[in-house]
């Protein structure tokens, strides 16, 4: 099975080791969920795969490419989504999108019609000629998630990308992730609404201190935590706790 | 310290002071301590010999003392009301902590005319410190009388922050919260250079305005000047003459309390209004057709940053001011090369090249410093390099746009000078332009209204270096040879800035 992401003896230090000695293996097609307490080395191992940080020792391949010695071949595969939306207030969400298509070089029809198909599919059509600015915070995450789709990402990093969305733009882009997945993306997420990983997730890796604690499908979990028939949040206490 | 009770008046004051003062920027410090040392080197140089001259000196108030008193209040009132106006204009949208403070048990009365206040003194700290090298040696020398001027800044700040408050209020009435933002801006730019503009407009009048000159001298002679005429006061105010000073305070500070008590709760609602104007959208049918993409890396960073300076009113109002600056200069440059006059050709090549610098270095800082979405830009497939290397060309677009038609004009008239004064624009916009490459701080555009976030070696190396070509170009429009020594300045200065310039911008340039 090719692998999405190989993440090999990856390491970060800042005051503390944030990320130690981890190692970590995505298949192409799959449904990850990255899960772990606050300060667990999540997002600086996620910003790492994102060539936003530089680790300190490892290797990060990227469906066969290096990130460290190709980055811009790396990140033409990538989306990155964090938690705050990456948006220009003045810009309104065409023009960002044509940005983006820009900054990731789509050809121009081709992105002229992913951006209409993706603002219909976000309830954004609308609003597609007024300013960000005005808008809502799950209308922001709605336009930088179609940013991080318009040049159709084979690998998809989402942090946190739930945080703070009523339930109905919350259902909108976990609908649009499982479409994505099913059209042979990759898709990677941090979440700590933990339903949110046991229902979308097809496998989950539990990170703390930097290292991976465990990693597999929900069932692998509970039977390494021997707690056949928990939910994911017992789970991950026990698992955490542990620690 | 002095401490007052919580939520008084004063201690409302001090907290506005606080936020005013006690910037977030590291380099705040320093350039406290900057202007430190320049106040001490103006007093010693300056303000001492003055001091000591005029010590056994009567301080009258002569027609040309008058005169020169009135024309300075009048221009201090149009800086001062241009930054009041602006800053007046930005409260009803940068709501800042006043949510907060309208929320808690504060009368918001008290809040609204702390608030105001602030907007009338932050402007003056700046001219009372340049006031002090010369009034405060005069003081201590027996012309004690002169900390009047003081307070004649004070009542100038009140009387400027309640015009400009009266301005916001009335545009937020007559064109509605979204248009004020903008208009408000523009307004503030155009009275700020107000005085400039005067003082440039006398060139283009048929006699060079030698008739307004007669005419201000038969205004003199007539005793409007006098030591006794209602023209005089502004003068005698700052002298310390107790009843101008008097009258001159109370009327500004009786002005002041009056349209804060009957504007202030408007202000407030005008404030809640444009609020909700900003934050909620309004999801409205548009049926207007989706225009194809235009794509390419280069294309879509410089459109994107062309679209964000002309979206924001603050950030254009910087550039504006100094563009305000430029227009009439060019025409005098034109002008004067069609006529012949070799020194104000000099003199006007010169100045448009140090313009030209100004409007590259600001334009230069927003592009590459202002990025809401760096973490976008860094996770593109586009080199870092090239991300800057657009948005440089982004700032020298309007530059170029600017500068080409009194260049193409001067090399028509004077085909040397007009090269000269290109190679200028050309050597000056692009040190401005790398200058705030190699001092890049990266911030949210929302933190660039007031450029104290800046770098200061940019700030100041920018300044310097637009001065230095200035004067190189002045001597090679005239044809001297010096201009090749005087070049080594900018240049040996953009060599010692490069050597401390910034070499990283790929991860890890920005903190997690």
């Amino acid at each position: 099975m090719e692998s999405a992401l190989e993440l090999r003896g990856l390491r970060k230090s800042y005051a503390r080791p944030a990320v130690d000695d981890l190692h970590l293996t995505i298949h192409a097609g799959e449904f990850y969920a990255l899960l772990g307490p606050n300060g667990a080395g999540k997002t600086t191992t996620l910003r790492m795969v994102a060539g936003l940080l530089r680790p300190d020792a490892g290797t990060i391949h990227v469906f066969g490419v290096d990130v460290l010695a190709d980055p811009i071949a790396a990140k033409r595969l990538i989306a990155w989504l964090p938690d705050e939306p990456m948006l220009y207030d003045k810009l309104t969400p065409l023009e960002y999108l044509e940005f983006v298509a820009g900054l990731w070089a789509v050809d121009r029809k081709t992105a002229t019609a992913r951006a209409v198909e993706l603002l219909r599919w976000l309830d954004l059509w609308d609003n597609r000629n007024q300013r960000c600015e005005g808008f809502s915070r799950g209308m922001k995450q709605k336009v930088a998630l179609a940013g991080a789709l318009i040049h159709e990402p084979k690998l998809l990093i989402l942090d946190e990308p739930l945080t703070g969305l009523d339930a109905a733009t919350s259902r909108q882009v976990k609908d649009l992730l499982v479409a994505r997945v099913r059209n042979g993306a990759t898709v990677i997420l941090t979440t700590h609404i933990l339903e949110v990983a046991e229902r979308l997730a097809e496998r989950i890796g539990i990170i703390n201190k930097g290292k991976l604690l465990a990693e597999g499908t929900l069932d692998d979990l509970r039977n390494r935590s021997g707690m056949a028939g928990s939910s994911l949040e017992d789970v991950f206490l026990e698992l955490t706790a542990k620690e | 310290m002095l401490r007052f009770p919580p939520a008084s008046m004063p201690w409302l004051l001090t907290h506005e002071l606080k936020l005013l003062f006690s910037s977030t920027a590291k380099g705040t410090k320093i350039v406290l301590l900057v202007g430190l040392c320049f106040v001490l080197m103006v007093t010693a140089t300056a303000g001492v010999p003055l001091a000591l001259y005029l010590e056994t000196r009567p301080l009258a108030p002569t027609p040309l003392f008058i005169l020169i008193a009135d024309g300075a209040v009048v221009v201090l009132f149009t800086l001062i009301l241009s930054q009041t106006l602006s800053m007046a204009t930005q409260a009803f949208f940068d709501r800042g902590d006043l949510d907060l403070l309208l929320s808690s048990p504060l009368r918001p009365s008290h809040v609204l005319f702390v608030r105001c206040l602030a907007i009338a003194l932050s402007p003056i700290v700046l001219y009372l410190v340049l006031l002090t090298p010369f009034v405060l040696p005069l003081a201590l020398l027996g012309h004690w009388p002169l900390l009047a001027a003081y307070g004649v800044m004070v009542a100038l700040g009140l009387t400027s922050a309640t015009v400009g408050l009266l301005l916001a209020t009335a545009l937020f009435s007559l064109i509605g919260p979204r248009r004020t933002k903008t208009v408000g801006q523009i307004l503030a730019a155009f009275v700020g250079a107000m005085a400039f503009l005067a003082s440039q407009a006398v060139n283009f009048l048929p006699d060079h305005g030698r008739s307004l000159a007669v005419k201000l001298h038969g205004l003199v002679a007539m005793g409007y000047f006098g030591p006794h005429a209602a023209l005089s006061w502004p003068a005698r105010a700052v002298l310390g003459d107790p009843v101008p000073f008097l009258g001159f305070f109370t009327c500004s500070a009786l002005f002041f309390f009056g349209v804060v008590n009957s504007v202030g709760a408007r202000f407030a609602v005008d404030a809640s209004i444009s609020f909700g104007v900003t934050s909620a959208s309004s999801p409205r049918r548009d049926a207007s057709p989706v225009r194809g993409f235009l794509g390419g890396v280069r294309r879509s960073l410089v459109r994107k940053e062309l679209r964000l300076i002309a979206r924001d009113p603050a950030l254009l109002s910087q550039v504006l001011l100094r563009i305000l600056y430029f227009i009439p200069l060019a025409f005098v440059l034109l002008r004067n090369a069609r006529l012949g006059n070799e020194m104000t050709v000099v003199g006007s090549a010169g100045a448009i090249v140090f313009f030209a610098s100004q409007i590259a270095g600001s334009l230069a800082w927003i592009t590459i410093s202002a990025e809401d979405a760096p973490d976008l830009l860094l996770s593109a497939p586009v080199s870092p390099m090239r991300v800057r290397a657009a948005k440089l060309l982004a700032a020298f677009m309007p530059v170029v746009a600017l500068s080409a038609w009194p260049v193409a004009g001067l090399v028509w008239f004077r085909p040397w000078a007009g090269v000269a004064s290109g190679l200028g624009v050309t050597a000056a916009s692009l040190s401005a332009g790398l200058i705030n490459l190699w001092y890049e701080k990266p911030q949210p555009r929302k933190n660039f209204r007031r450029r104290i976030g800046g770098s200061l070696v940019a700030t100041l190396g920018d300044l310097f270096v637009g001065i230095s070509w200035a004067v190189t170009t002045g001597f090679a429009a005239s044809g001297s040879l010096w201009a090749l020594t005087v070049a080594v300045l900018p240049l040996g200065v953009m060599g010692a800035l490069s050597v401390g310039r910034r070499r990283d911008f790929g991860p890890d340039s920005a903190p997690d």
